[in-house]
Parts: structure tokens; sequence; C-alpha cells
């Protein structure tokens, strides 16, 4: 039990496998007990931030759908979207840090699980919430035709939704009993 | 040291009754609860003996242990919660032992001491047995996680329920 999992996440091995940035470096010297315990509040946090991170999101989606039929209140609402996304960008960033780099579990199955699926969807909302403050620049930027634009938001709207689905998905799925 | 304590462990059973050692068919299941969802782990990996005298019930005795590490809900992540919030490194195993069985029938009223999570409180508890063909006994008990001062694990703003249900299924050979 004292052994570290073989079988943990690429991003877990890289920094908490025996031969793992962390262990190299000496950055983080406890015992393994210490350890599980700062995975658990690690994890923990990871929940509650996480969850009201998934709150902006879903207001952010609003606010954006909002935008999309703005007419005279086109430039108060696009400065609100653009505030509201650095927060939910730097609280999902927080969230997302704090999952990837906690210590290991004591134990990681080989089969499929709820958590595993949770993992996986992590990947997709991810790369999506990277990737969205970039396709949002693009949307406001200097367009030379209005087709341009339109693309240019069909995109950022496209990305928007399927993050924050997957997003949703992804929380739910921990409330599962398998 | 090692020897006498064990020799003294193993003299009732030497002395009287018959002796069933503990099977891999044997399983022990837990139940827990949250708002979320209610789950049940499993452990298969059970080992002890099991002292039967049907002429003298005096003699009747038991001692199980299971590593906690060796049950499993299905959800690694769980379970490792589980481990954690249980000491596991500290207390890696529950114990129950009995010297205080009767049998009635088919029926077995069971006053045993159970030690988890460092902490031994008395239990009494019922089980159906059967004595053909080895030993076998099924029962459930509940019990609180307070009162073995564990302190439970939280998903989302909630912990999980306090009372915990045990079910057992022991085969022994």
């Amino acid at each position: 039990m004292y052994t570290l999992p073989d079988n943990m996440p690429l991003q877990t091995k890289l920094l908490w496998a025996e031969n793992g940035l962390l262990r190299k470096t000496n950055l983080f010297q406890v015992d393994r007990p210490r350890e599980l315990e700062l995975r658990t509040k690690m994890l923990q946090l990871h929940q509650k931030l996480a969850l009201g991170t998934l709150g902006l999101m879903f207001a952010q989606g609003y606010l954006g759908f909002q935008l999309q039929d703005a007419t005279t209140n086109y430039m108060e609402l696009s400065d609100r979207h653009a505030a509201l996304g650095k927060v939910a960008f730097g609280s999902y960033l927080t969230s997302a840090m704090l999952s990837y780099t906690a210590p290991p579990a004591l134990r990681y199955n080989r089969k499929i699980d709820s958590i595993r699926i949770h993992r996986w969807l992590s990947i997709i909302h991810f790369t999506g919430m990277l990737a969205l403050p970039y396709l949002g620049e693009k949307v406001s930027g200097p367009h030379d035709s209005i087709k341009s634009r339109d693309r240019a938001l069909y995109i950022h709207r496209g990305i928007a939704v399927t993050t924050i689905s997957t997003m949703a998905l992804s929380a739910l799925i921990t409330f599962l009993p398998f | 040291m090692t020897v006498r304590f064990t020799f003294l462990y193993l003299l009732p059973y030497l002395l009287f009754g018959q002796t069933f050692e503990v099977s891999k068919a044997s399983k022990i299941t837990y139940y827990g609860s949250h708002y979320a969802h209610d789950w049940q782990g499993h452990s298969s990996v059970i080992s002890g003996r099991i002292l039967y005298d049907a002429d003298d019930q005096t003699a009747n005795s038991c001692s199980l242990r299971v590593d906690l590490v060796t049950f499993n809900s299905g959800v690694s992540n769980r379970d490792s919660n589980m481990l954690t919030n249980l000491d596991a490194f500290q207390y890696p195993d529950v114990m129950f032992v009995s010297n205080e069985i009767s049998v009635e029938g088919m029926k077995a009223s069971i006053k045993g001491q159970l030690t988890f999570h460092g902490i031994t409180k008395d239990i009494n508890l019922t089980a159906d047995i059967s004595v053909t063909d080895g030993f076998k006994a099924e029962g459930s008990f509940t019990i609180l996680l307070s009162d073995y001062e564990v302190e439970r694990p939280a998903l989302l703003f909630k912990k999980i329920g306090d009372e915990m249900k045990l079910k057992f299924h022991i085969v022994a050979k």
C-alpha cells in the first residue's frame, strides 16, 4: 500500500512517480499519508471551484447569446462578457490545476469507472477552455466581411457550447455510483 | 514471544471442537450512502478461523481479519479516499473476534469485538449458519463511523452517511 500505483494518469506520473519532477527536484518531500491528505484537500477544493466555474460558464454562455442579438447595449454586454470570461478562465485553470497536480491516489482501477470518464472528458473541456479566449478575440477583432465575423462567431459558439456541455457532463458523471 | 502468543491463540482450536479455515469463497460487503448515490464495496480476501462445537457451545469462537486495501467499490478514487480517511497506513485491517457464539438450530447469536480504525467496540449480531459441507455463516450488522472516530469523506459539500451496513458471507472449510 505504501508503494506508488504503476498505472497513475500521465500528468500525475510526470510529477509524482519515483522519477517524477517533484521527487527528482526534492521540491516536495513528505511521507505518503501526508501526500494523500493533501490530495484529498486539493480534490475537495477542485470540486467546489469546478462547480462555481460551471455556474460562471453558464452565465457566460447566457451573456454570449445576448451579445449575439444585441443592438444598443452591445459594448456594455461585450465588456461584461470579456470580464466574466477572465474570471471564469482563472477559476477554471485553478480548479483544473488542483486536480491535475494532486498527488497520486492509493490505487487506480484498470477498468473504466466514472472518475476515468470524468478524466477523459476533462481533456475535451480543457482544450476547449484554452481555445475560447483566442476564439473570442477573433470574434471581436477586425473583419473584412460580415461572413468572416459570422464564421468566427460560429466557431467560438460551437466550441463554447461543447466546452460547457462536456464540463456539465463531466460533473454529473461524478455522481454516478460506479 | 510470537511463538508463545501464536500457541495460546491456537490452543482452544487445538483442544476443542472442529476448526474451520475461512476460504476465498467468503465475502464481506459494506454499503455506503451519500445524497448523490449509494454504493457498495466488497472484499473476498478474508483470513481467519472458526471453532464450532455442536456439543459444547462455550467452546465456539471465531476470529476474522480483512485488509482494508482489499475492499473494492469499483471506483478507485472512492476506494483511495476511503483508505485515506480510514488512516489505512496506521490501521490497515479490520478484525472481528468472538468467544460467545450460541447456536440454536440454524441461527447463531454472536457477541464479539470489532476492531476498526484502531478502536475496539463490542457488537452483537445474528447469523444464519449451516454446518453441512464446511461452515457457512451469513448475516449483516450496522456500525456508525463516528463510533470508530472515522472522519467521513465528502463529495462536494456533503459528507457520506455515518451509518454503514456490513453484510458478511463466510465460508469456512
